[in-house]
């Protein structure tokens, strides 16, 4: 979809909604590859292990620092961009669309309050751990700010979805995506 | 304000969130925070936010999560769902109702390979069921046995929910697997013997199919080698101690991987989107993990568990009479919210009491899952019916929903039978020891 179209489809907010699609790609990307690490990682660690009485070292604290985070907190956004967390719809599908409109904000911006927080907090913590160059980890020591940078980065890509999914429901507007199909 | 009452309060205000529409992550984590900022202030409110996540999302131990739920992806967008149910077809497909009894056996197979019901329900429809169309089946018995067949994901290992119940509660995940193969090849039988009765006494539902001769059965056998070399692998893996269970998750991705790409049939597309809806249920689970870490919090600082604990013992009721009512809640919790949210949400208080009574850890664990299995397919939110309702071209949700109940009567047997037999689930594990 181009940048014109998305102005199209919703005035005022499509500029937004395009750099939240391209940090969509990156995010999807980054964490789809942690992914696939993660499995090659643990994978490789435990042949070398069995079979060439090799481990590889720090496999524990690389998937602690960096490989969970990743996976984790970036695919936060990218759940809510479709709106998959897990909810019950059985009393709210009941109600006329106005009432859900108006739980719906009630629901992202508590939502959007606390995980704000936790975004604030946790970059005040990646900060003076960056500043600190403070390390982690047993056996080969890892610096511990970058860990707390994607953190930061997820839970904030997230809190800036629930923003603007939040202002697009005040404007009374389509706010979530399709989710896509699966390949026959 | 006295702790008891806050927490009363805030559990009341986070039910009537949940039922009145608010994503579950969202719930816990924000009247958890409410709770924690009345009882502790800004400061507590802040510390804990500011770590929980990055606790929760960091922990090694749950890397076993997404490698499972991988693991389930990559085989379910391959073709050896078709591969299980063609073997299953060649070897039972002859008997009155054998389509449906296949589709029970290969969800079987599926079940030892995947961790996930939703996968098996999903796959196995759009592979089963037409097939059972095409033969004149009753949509009530076809759509219902995929349904149900399904559930065996959640109790035969690797299963989701047992991770997730082991990694809460610090009991070995190799033991809860073990303690799942006799009850979930207990429940298989039941369906099958649910079905056998059920075309007996309608023999119009599922009419005779046509057999096929030794050598085409045998020939069956060769595609599914592989699939029943990973299960060798990752089973005697966890079971001899050999790989924790991340380590077997981890390996069985990569083998499922394999499998796929090399015979399965997975293309691009398939891989590409296993990652995403891996990322997208890892995500969706941690969510929940995160927001019911914060409630933990909440909970442990006004005491609710001991509180709970110390009340339920002042009751003069037997154990087995509370351990019954809190199976009742179980199921009837399960028709209303997603399973692992069930687990992840109620474990903290649960747990302490049910190991208050003197109980097994393995075994509540396993009768806590079989809850969870039949809460699967309960309407009005059982996830297996939508996912094979919405698997299946032209399904409708009433069939689906009538044709479950044969099955959920043949549920309550198979969790009595477990409720009064313990060995059933400890005696594999006891072997361990």
């Amino acid at each position: 979809m181009t940048n014109g179209s998305e102005e199209e489809q919703h005035p005022g907010t499509g500029a937004v909604l395009s750099v939240l699609r391209g940090l969509d790609k990156g995010f999807s990307f980054l964490s789809c590859l942690a992914l696939f690490v993660l499995m090659l990682l643990i994978s490789v660690d435990v042949t070398g292990r069995y079979i060439f009485n090799s481990p590889i070292e720090g496999v524990y604290e690389i998937v602690e620092l960096y490989l969970m985070p990743t996976i984790v907190f970036l695919g936060f956004g990218l759940l809510q961009r479709v709106g998959g967390h897990v909810r019950i719809l059985l009393i709210f599908e009941l109600l006329p669309d106005k009432a859900k409109r108006w739980l719906d904000v009630i629901f992202m911006g508590s939502a959007l309050a606390v995980f704000g927080i936790a975004t604030v907090s946790a970059g005040y913590l990646a900060v003076d751990h960056l500043m600190a160059g403070r390390m982690e980890g047993g056996v080969i020591p890892l610096p511990l700010g970058p860990s707390w940078v994607v953190v930061v980065l997820g839970l904030g890509y997230f809190c800036l979805r629930l923003a603007v999914q939040l202002t697009l429901c005040l404007l009374g507007r389509e706010y979530l995506e399709p989710q896509e199909a699966r390949p026959e | 304000m006295i702790a008891s009452t806050l927490c009363i309060i805030v559990g009341i205000v986070l039910l009537i969130l949940i039922f009145a529409g608010m994503p579950i992550a969202f719930a816990t984590a924000v009247a958890g925070a409410v709770g924690i900022w009345q009882i502790a202030g800004w400061d507590a409110l802040f510390g804990v936010l500011k770590t929980a996540p990055y606790r929760t999302g960091s922990e090694y131990l749950l890397s076993t999560v997404p490698m499972f739920i991988l693991m389930a992806e990559f085989l379910s967008h391959g073709r050896i769902v078709h591969y299980l149910f063609e073997f299953a077809q060649r070897w039972m497909g002859h008997m009155r109702g054998g389509l449906a009894q296949a589709a029970v056996l290969a969800n079987v197979g599926f079940a030892a390979l995947s961790g996930s019901s939703t996968a098996a329900s999903a796959a196995m429809a759009r592979i089963s069921v037409p097939e059972m169309q095409r033969h004149g089946y009753d949509d009530r018995l076809s759509l219902a046995t995929v349904a149900i067949a399904g559930t065996l994901s959640i109790m035969i290992p690797p299963s989701l929910a047992l991770i997730m119940y082991g990694i809460l509660t610090e009991v070995s995940i190799g033991k809860l697997f073990l303690a799942g193969v006799i009850p979930g090849i207990m429940t298989g039988v039941a369906y099958m013997v649910t079905i056998a009765v059920w075309v007996r006494l309608r023999p119009d539902i599922a009419p005779p199919s046509e057999s096929v001769n030794w050598k085409e059965r045998w020939r069956a056998v060769f595609p599914i080698w592989s699939a029943l070399l990973l299960i060798i692998f990752v089973a005697t893996g966890i079971y001899s101690g050999a790989i924790a269970a991340t380590e077997a998750g981890a390996v069985g991705a990569l083998g499922a991987l394999i499998i796929s790409l090399t015979h399965g049939g997975m293309k691009w597309d398939g891989f590409v989107t296993s990652m995403k809806a891996t990322v997208r249920t890892t995500a969706m689970i941690f969510g929940i993990v995160i927001g019911a870490t914060v409630f933990g919090v909440f909970l442990a600082m006004t005491q609710a568990p001991q509180t709970l604990v110390a009340s339920v013992a002042s009751l003069s009721m037997e154990p087995w009479m509370i351990f019954v009512i809190l199976i009742a809640i179980y199921v009837l919790l399960g028709c209303f919210i997603d399973q692992l949210a069930i687990i992840i949400l109620t474990l903290p208080l649960t747990f302490p009491l049910i190991m208050d009574l003197g109980y097994d850890p393995i075994w509540f664990g396993i009768i806590l899952t079989k809850t969870i299995e039949i809460g699967l397919v309960t309407p009005p939110m059982g996830l297996n019916l939508f996912v094979t309702v919405g698997s299946t071209k032209g399904a409708r949700m009433q069939d689906c929903i009538v044709g479950i109940v044969p099955f959920l009567i043949a549920e309550v047997f198979v969790i009595a039978m477990l409720i009064i037999f313990p060995q059933l689930s400890l005696y594999l594990p006891s072997l361990l020891l």
